[in-house]
């Protein structure tokens, strides 16, 4: 009864011999990078996703461009004044027209309860237009401008398209400059943890044994921790009295003391699986040098490994800081982070009054939701194995 | 499966002590001893120094850190005392353990329903692949993981003041507040759950019904479900007997990180909420840095969460009979 | 070594399989994977389905019970099955996941799968699967389909069934849990088996001594006796008769003697050929076929097999599908040959 093993023997020749022709007619197998890319511009949200993930991080690089004014420019009388919509044209006895603008307020007094409310004044233009004098600022400490990517042609006109907090600051600037520090605070963060994960994952991968059960159990324990009660405890050691920068590297190492592990266990895995990968031996028998295998078939699945976790720890640092600097101990003012803007939302009053205020936690879920769209489609373009 | 447990809560012992490691150095984290604090932050008042002298020595102040610690940690493990609160100058003890049943019963009844509602939704989910429903779910699965619990929070209590004109929050209406235990206030108190409930499950449910939903798609084209079919039981029964049930040891073992993440979810959403939960209180402790308060809700916070996750594990031990055989 | 056949052609079949249609629908468009599949099984008859792998032996098993998995359906034919009660009914007028059809599985039909590991929740004993088998067609307690598990265990020759009935699949050998496969399939003793190459996982000594079981299991039981494989020697051991697959089609029916003797189809007799022993590769050393069995969804031209066929005609083969040629009753093969001189 020896024939099964025949026939499958029979069937292996077969596949070999298809394998050559294959070969043979030389249409160029892809490069993993190549293959990669493919994969990855097929999935539509992942590909969506990073665009707005980039957009992010060129707020991040040029605030002080994209922000009509500056995070602390105050003015009295545009308290809680609502968002201005940018009209493109204008109508007038000669028809109607290009000319972007916005419209004033005029201030209603209830004659009742005092309070005031705003209303458009259609009387009142205007004009708005791109790259605007205003504020003059030094980008990255270097060049020395006075232009915005948009703003009123008169640099007095109120300008609001997010609305005004309740010092009459305009809550898009601010949320330009703390798209800053919240993005900019995931990136640090997660490339600290990734010193810590890519080091003890992969002394964990790489030597095994002892070394390899304790950090596992340290991992274990850590996870097993319930972060924001530990967050609190250890951001409320930050002393009051020190400056904005040393606060903002203070609590990015805590946040990355704690985020490290999953980025730790994905480095581990990678080493073990370097240690039998399927096609690294295959590779080998084709007589490939380490150094080629690994250039050629290691680094991108590792590259894009890494690239997955990475972008899906980012969003777990910028909820931490969040919350944190919401609660008022994480970041503090004048630094504005989306959790510090968060915390104007914190009086049920003031967002009744004024819900625009809410705008920092739309963009927070957005690039949550982008970022984990990305580690997603990352992730699912570098795994082989899958379609 | 009694060797399983002793080992396993034998692994408890390092976890712990490392935990009460950090809930002390989180104690000593703040600069100068806690009695600066005292003296310094309550001007006006009158310290007595025989009490400040009583204190340094109950707490070995001028000793090593090691003998500090010592002291702290063999207070709470002899003799149950977790020190003294300098803000209300009261035991820890008489302070905390109303507040942490409150977050033991929050995260519990959230755990519950977090698996009440994503475990049938994550079953639908898969056994309906790409419906409408399942994108449906999709969504707010993504929307329910990027929402910080704070914020949505916020939302349902600005939904809720705007439309429908009442401020929630609070675990109690007024008169219930103090008032002593009895079925009215537990119906009370239940009336007021269904909020932080809500706002903690969300995102631990979002992602159990992935991971269930990702889970089920992976067993229901294996080959005992095929099997099954052809020994002609109905579809129900298949589905609920065979794949759900392997399924459910993922979901089993991500109670070991979704508890945490809900007592967590517990401490910032009660501070918004204002519940009378550990959350408030460890907030106001590090707010006005009274630290030994702080420490041991920190410290019974995480025994509190790594006693789930043992509980997880021994759970997970014995739903997998590879487990239970082997050990 | 070859038991008698009960001729089919006159005891009434317990199952009878019409130009059996199944079609896949994937992303290239249709693939058909059975073309007219005809065939009947009788009470006491072991009808054997050979066929290299992807020739639609699987996909005819699963169409019997009515499950084939999607994106396949059945578009055509029809299957009927004799009931106990001597009622006929046709299988494939019943919805698939209605209780009609529920009736039927496991209990007129019982199958039994290639791989036991996989065919068996890791989760569940062997007894709690048993005993749910036997409850889902019949009223018994659970005590009693308990004794019934534990006798059906001793009936299949394993050993210790008291105890073995509480083990999980992973606590048995895998001849063992081929075993329990067999005996829970048969837990309602059905009229019909479909054993889909139950030995192909497992080793040759393994093999032989379930193949031994099946035997005596079909001698004392008189049910009928579905069985795929792959594996001629198998069938040279087991089968009354034989159908010979190729590509979703029938290409070579007959009984096992003729099958073996007197092979007409260029196909069976290449299969034969490949296996050592038989009056075939004696006469011409060990040989193997040529080529591979197409890539999903390129049927050739004309004749299916041609592109692999060492008697193909030239001009006749690769353009005009072949006829079906009937010698007598169940005795038939597909093919050109003998070419008759067209005037
Ligand atoms: N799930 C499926 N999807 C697409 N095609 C399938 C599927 N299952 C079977 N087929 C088609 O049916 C053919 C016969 O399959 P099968 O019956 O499993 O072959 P066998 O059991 O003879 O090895 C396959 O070659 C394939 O083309
Ligand atoms: S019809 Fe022609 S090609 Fe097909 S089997 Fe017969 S001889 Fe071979
Ligand atoms: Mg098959």
């Amino acid at each position: 009864m020896g024939n099964a093993q025949n026939q499958a023997a029979v069937t292996d020749a077969l596949a070999e011999e298809s394998a050559m022709k294959a070969a043979e007619t030389g249409f160029r197998v892809a490069t993993p990078w190549e293959l990669f890319w493919w994969k990855f511009k097929s999935h539509k949200l992942a590909l969506i996703s990073a665009f707005v993930v980039l957009f992010l991080y060129v707020m991040v690089a040029f605030a002080e461009f994209i922000a009509p004014v500056s995070p602390a420019t105050y003015n009295g009388r545009y308290v809680f004044a609502p968002p201005q919509g940018i009209h493109l044209f204008m109508t007038d006895d000669e028809g109607w027209h290009f000319n972007p603008h916005v419209k004033g307020y005029s201030i209603e007094v209830d004659p009742k309860t005092y309070g005031k409310t705003f209303v458009q004044d259609p009387e009142q233009v205007f004009p708005v237009r791109l790259f605007a004098r205003g504020e003059s600022y030094r980008l990255w400490g270097l060049f020395e401008t006075d232009r915005h990517l948009i703003g009123p042609v008169d640099p007095g006109a109120p300008f609001y398209l997010l609305g005004a907090d309740r010092l009459g600051r305009d809550v898009f600037s601010r949320l330009v400059y703390g798209t800053r520090i919240s993005m900019s605070i995931g990136l640090v963060g997660v490339a600290i943890s990734l010193i810590l994960g890519v080091f003890l994952g992969g002394v964990s991968g790489f030597y095994g044994g002892v070394i390899d059960s304790v950090i596992q159990r340290l991992i274990e324990i850590l996870r097993s921790l319930p972060t924001i009660p530990l967050w609190m405890g250890l951001s409320a050691a930050i002393p009051l009295a020190w400056p904005q920068w040393q606060t903002y590297l203070a609590i990015t190492v805590i946040l990355s003391l704690i985020g490290w592990t999953a980025l730790a266990r994905e480095v581990r895995g990678l080493f073990l699986s370097v240690k039998n990968e399927d096609f690294v031996s295959s590779a080998r028998l084709e007589g490939m040098g380490e150094f080629r295998i690994t250039r050629k078939h290691m680094l991108p699945l590792f590259t894009s490994h890494i690239i997955a976790t990475v972008s899906l720890t980012i969003p777990t640092m910028i909820l931490a800081e969040t919350a944190l600097s919401f609660l008022g101990i994480g970041l503090q003012p004048p630094t504005v982070s989306w959790g510090v803007l968060l915390q104007e939302a914190q009086n049920i009053r003031s967002i009744a009054v004024a819900p625009w205020l809410f705008a920092p936690g739309v963009i927070v879920v957005i690039a949550v939701l982008a970022l984990n769209f990305l580690g997603d489609g990352v992730r699912d373009a570098a795994d082989p194995y899958q379609t | 499966m009694a060797i399983y447990i002793f080992k396993r809560i034998l692994l408890m012992i390092p976890t712990l002590i490392l935990v009460s490691m950090i809930a002390f150095a989180i104690i000593q984290a703040p600069p100068g001893d806690f009695l600066t604090t005292l003296m310094s932050g309550e001007a006006g008042e009158t310290v007595d120094v025989v009490q400040i002298e009583a204190m340094r020595a109950r707490y070995g102040l001028d000793q090593p850190i090691w003998v500090q610690y010592w002291k702290w940690i063999s207070g709470i493990v002899f003799h149950g005392d977790f020190g003294e609160s300098f803000e209300w100058k009261r035991p820890v003890n008489e302070l905390i353990w109303d507040r942490f049943g409150l977050t033991v019963l929050i995260s519990s009844i959230t755990l519950v329903f977090i698996w009440v509602v994503s475990i049938p939704i994550g079953i639908y989910s898969a056994t309906n692949k790409y419906s409408a429903g399942d994108y449906v779910f999709t969504v707010f699965g993504f929307i329910g993981l990027a929402i910080p619990n704070f914020l949505l929070a916020l939302v349902l209590m600005y939904i809720s003041f705007q439309y429908f004109g009442q401020s929630v929050g609070g675990l109690f209406s007024p008169a219930f507040v103090q008032a002593p235990w009895s079925f009215a206030r537990v119906g009370d108190l239940l009336a007021h759950l269904w909020l932080p409930v809500i706002i903690i499950g969300t995102a631990g449910t979002a992602s159990l019904i992935r991971i269930m939903r990702a889970n089920l798609l992976d067993e229901l084209p294996k080959p005992y479900v095929e099997a099954a079919r052809a020994r002609g039981l109905s579809e129900f029964r298949i589905r609920v007997k065979y794949p759900v049930r392997i399924a459910l040891n993922p979901l089993v073992s991500a109670l070991a990180w979704v508890f945490p993440a809900l007592v967590s979810g517990d401490a910032i959403t009660s501070i918004v909420l204002n519940l009378q939960t550990t959350g408030p209180l460890l907030y106001r402790a590090l707010q006005s840095q009274d630290m030994y308060l702080a420490g041991s809700l920190i410290l019974i916070l995480s025994v509190l969460t790594v006693i789930g996750t043992l509980l997880s594990d021994l759970l997970l031990a014995w739903l997998d009979p590879r487990l239970r055989a082997e050990v | 070594m070859v038991a008698d056949s009960p001729d089919s052609d006159t005891q009434s079949p317990i199952l009878s399989v019409r130009g059996l249609q199944v079609e896949f629908s994937i992303f290239e468009g249709k693939l058909r994977a059975l073309e007219s599949v005809d065939f009947t099984v009788a009470e006491g008859e072991t009808l054997c389905v050979v066929g290299e792998s992807g020739s639609g032996k699987s996909v005819t098993a699963r169409s019997i019970l009515n499950m084939v998995p999607p994106p396949g359906k059945i578009t055509r034919g029809e299957i009927l099955l004799r009931r106990e009660t001597g009622e006929t009914v046709d299988i494939l007028a019943q919805k698939p996941r209605g209780k009609a059809m529920r009736g039927i599985r496991g209990n007129d039909i019982g199958m039994v799968f290639q791989e036991p590991m996989a065919s068996l929740s890791p989760v569940h004993t062997i007894g709690s699967i048993f005993i749910e088998a036997v409850q889902a067609h019949r009223k018994v307690g659970r005590a009693e389909a308990r004794e019934m598990a534990i006798a059906a265990m001793a009936d299949m020759g394993i050993p210790k069934p008291a105890q073995r009935i509480d083990y999980y699949p992973f606590q048995l050998s895998g001849g063992m849990r081929q075993r329990a496969m067999i005996a829970i399939a048969l837990a309602n003793r059905p009229r019909l088996l479909i054993a889909d190459e139950p030995t192909t996982a497992l080793d040759v000594t393994t093999q032989a001594n379930v193949l031994d079981l099946m035997i005596d299991i079909q001698d004392s039981t008189k049910m009928a006796l579905l069985f795929i494989t792959h594996d001629l020697g198998v069938v040279a051991e087991i089968a009354h008769n034989v159908v010979v697959m190729y590509l979703g089609r029938i290409v070579e029916s007959g009984t096992v003697h003729e099958i073996f003797e007197d092979a007409r189809h260029p196909y069976t007799q290449a299969l034969l050929r490949s296996i050592p022993g038989t009056p075939l590769s004696e006469s011409g050393g060990l040989y193997t076929i040529k080529g591979s069995i197409p890539s999903r969804g390129r049927r050739p031209q004309g004749c299916p097999f041609h592109p692999r066929c060492d008697q193909a005609v030239a001009g006749v083969c690769d353009v005009e599908a072949p006829p079906l040629r009937r010698l007598r009753g169940n005795r038939t093969y597909v093919c050109h040959l003998p070419l008759e001189l067209k005037g």
